[in-house]
């Protein structure tokens, strides 16, 4: 090959792989799995998952909000269906409405201490108004779900995107009863 | 999983594959089925390598055999996190991991295809066709075979419209070039019958400029192409030109 | 479908779906509609920057002579100047056609869009790395990348606009947006273009 830089550059990029399989046979990995690592190790050395993923803690709502997105992304994947709504916007309703989920889970631990529900009455308030809010999104993207059938009968996308609005303005409200939770909160902790 | 099943999984149903083993309730999925999938990339590449090999034959067999593998795998590593901020800014939501497994199962996809196209290749290679038809066979092989690889991440891309469309042709495009380049770099795989036999050719010029002296060849506009040491590599390895293959 | 279609009632009586029992929802405001991108943040700004930096500087390593200060201006100073240059006759303009959405929402989006092409910017370093290793193309392959990061983040920035204004809830307010996103978006295209030539040529 004649070249003095490519074994260098081979090399750098084997001893790199050579880091992430010993870090991965440190934890417990198989053999195998450490031996792939120095081929393909870009593969296991992206952006942190938690930047773009869903919220990782869990609610009391979460099973159900993620069912209900996953049927209505099923009614927009219908012929009738695409292109209503964006993906995007979609992702975007199901993860804040399971951050705020998320966080009525972080109440409740909370809540769950006798000393703190005893002097918890504004954050218990809060907590139940965004279960409700909670609760009446999920019917929102019932009823979005029927409108996104009826295009396919009527052909109006209106009343889709009116859905769509009251749908994002209930999510918007949770972001900010969010913060009214916190107050509540910091004041316990207080 | 042995290899059998997963072959069988991967023609079958890439998408439910892959669904399974990036599933955030599994998060060791691409680590546990990584060794598999890069043994079949392996497997079958190698086995298509040793087949393109077999028009010069001799060691170049064993060096083609060796080499094809690294063609499939290098596109792939180089553009992943590429395709996935392309991704990102189009809104198509996909996690790091899924894309991976995916680029990985449709590598292994297409390798599994290749293997099983080798016979065909090597029925055509046997009755001494030209050398530049032999490279378009199998150019053409690995573009026929390429698509349901393709199809596997394509399938495994979240959501619809425009945007979507774009970030599908914005990493396309940038896999064709990265593949384009890996090519050029690895070659030769069809080695002419008497031309010499080399592991690599040296770092020079790049797919673009022999390709360009190669239309103008086609052309009738004959140039005195002498290909140069290229990029930092081929700068710092100085200059050289064989004769031998693409 | 035809014969079903005849027998139809009219569209409106036919979407007349009755809601169940909910709550009023809140009335919509001017605020920051719901997207999908994570929350811009320091962090977030950082690593766009540093993504166009090392983008540059990758790519003046495969000039001739550039050096590492000309890639980092050619990564940095196209789209930040853009946006210096032109966010405020954007807000200008939005203000005075009387659109709804709030400077702080469309600041928001034009935050989001640099975050989105310094990412790609970002991903793009192994790519151009490859060609720099192995080729004399990498500068212009980086100016090509560059542009076409550049205009994605353009238009995915107009939709976004367009996106905000729809959400802020007026009547042609999307159509009015999507007009002026598109007279923003050439214009900043051409200034783009025009802060390019400069630290392009140096690391060519």
């Amino acid at each position: 090959m004649g070249s003095g830089l490519l074994p260098w550059v081979l090399l750098a990029y084997l001893l790199i792989g050579a880091g992430v399989g010993a870090s991965m046979w440190r934890r417990g990995h198989p053999a195998a799995q450490a031996a792939a690592a120095l081929v393909a190790w870009p593969l296991l050395v992206g952006p942190a998952e938690g930047a773009e993923g869903l919220p990782t803690g869990k609610g009391p709502h979460a099973a159900r909000i993620i069912a209900a997105f996953a049927a209505l992304r099923a009614s927009l994947a219908e012929p009738s269906g695409q292109d209503l709504i964006p993906a995007a916007e979609v992702q975007g309703m199901e993860r804040s409405l399971l951050a705020a989920d998320a966080r009525i889970g972080l109440v409740d631990r909370l809540l769950s201490d006798p000393e703190i529900a005893a002097s918890a009455q504004p954050l218990q308030i809060a907590r139940a108004r965004a279960a409700q809010e909670i609760e009446a999104s999920l019917r929102e993207v019932i009823q979005l779900r029927i409108q996104i059938g009826l295009v396919a009968l009527a052909g109006d996308t209106a009343p889709v995107r009116s859905r769509v609005q009251s749908l994002a303005a209930r999510v918007r409200a949770l972001s900010e009863m969010n913060s009214e939770m916190n107050s509540a909160e910091e004041k316990i902790t207080a | 999983m042995n290899l059998i099943t997963l072959s069988t999984r991967l023609l079958r149903d890439p998408v439910a594959l892959i669904a399974e083993f990036s599933d955030p309730a599994n998060p060791d999925g691409l680590r546990r089925l990584m060794p598999a999938l890069l043994a079949l990339v392996g497997l079958g590449g190698g086995i298509f390598g040793a087949v393109v090999g077999s028009y010069r034959g001799g060691l170049q067999t064993v060096y083609a055999a060796a080499k094809f593998p690294f063609l499939l795998l290098i596109p792939v590593l180089v553009c992943l996190p590429a395709i996935h901020a392309i991704c990102a800014a189009c809104e198509v939501e996909v996690r790091y991991t899924r894309l991976a497994l995916a680029g990985l199962a449709g590598l292994a996809r297409t390798a599994i295809l290749l293997a099983a196209s080798s016979p065909i290749i090597w029925l055509v290679y046997s009755v001494r066709i030209d050398y530049h038809l032999a490279i378009l066979a199998m150019v053409g092989t690995l573009g026929l075979v390429g698509l349901p690889g393709l199809s596997t991440v394509v399938r495994t891309l979240p959501g619809s419209g425009m945007l979507r469309q774009a970030a599908l042709a914005g990493s396309l495009g940038l896999i064709c070039l990265c593949m384009a380049q890996s090519g050029w770099l690895l070659r030769p795989f069809v080695a002419r019958p008497a031309g010499e036999v080399s592991f690599l050719r040296p770092v020079e010029e790049d797919i673009f400029s022999s390709l360009g002296a190669t239309v103008l060849a086609s052309l009738g506009a004959y140039q005195d192409w002498e290909p140069e040491g290229a990029g930092v590599i081929g700068r710092t390895g100085g200059r050289g030109a064989h004769e031998g293959g693409e | 479908m035809q014969p079903a279609e005849a027998t139809l009632p009219a569209p409106v009586s036919l979407l007349s779906v009755p809601p169940p029992a909910l709550s009023a929802p809140p009335a919509l405001s001017a605020a920051l509609p719901v997207m999908s991108a994570p929350p811009l943040g320091a962090a977030r700004v950082l690593r766009a920057a540093v993504g166009m930096a090392g983008l540059g500087a990758v790519a003046a390593l495969g000039g001739h002579d550039a050096s590492l200060l000309s890639g980092l201006e050619a990564g940095l100073v196209p789209v930040l100047g853009t946006g210096v240059l032109t966010a405020p006759a954007l807000l200008v303009a939005h203000q005075y056609l009387n659109l709804q959405a709030e400077p702080r929402a469309l600041l928001q989006d034009l935050g989001q869009s640099f975050c989105r092409v310094g990412d790609v910017a970002l991903g793009l370093v192994p790519v151009v790395g490859l060609f720099v290793l192995t080729t004399d193309i990498a500068p212009m392959l980086f100016g090509l990348l560059y542009l076409a990061a550049g205009a994605l983040g353009l238009g995915i920035c107009v939709l976004r606009m367009e996106q905000t204004e729809r959400l802020a809830g007026t009547n042609g307010g999307g159509f009015m947006m999507l007009s002026l996103g598109l007279c923003w978006a050439v214009l900043a295209g051409l200034i783009g273009l025009r802060l390019c030539v400069g630290p392009l040529l140096a690391i060519l």
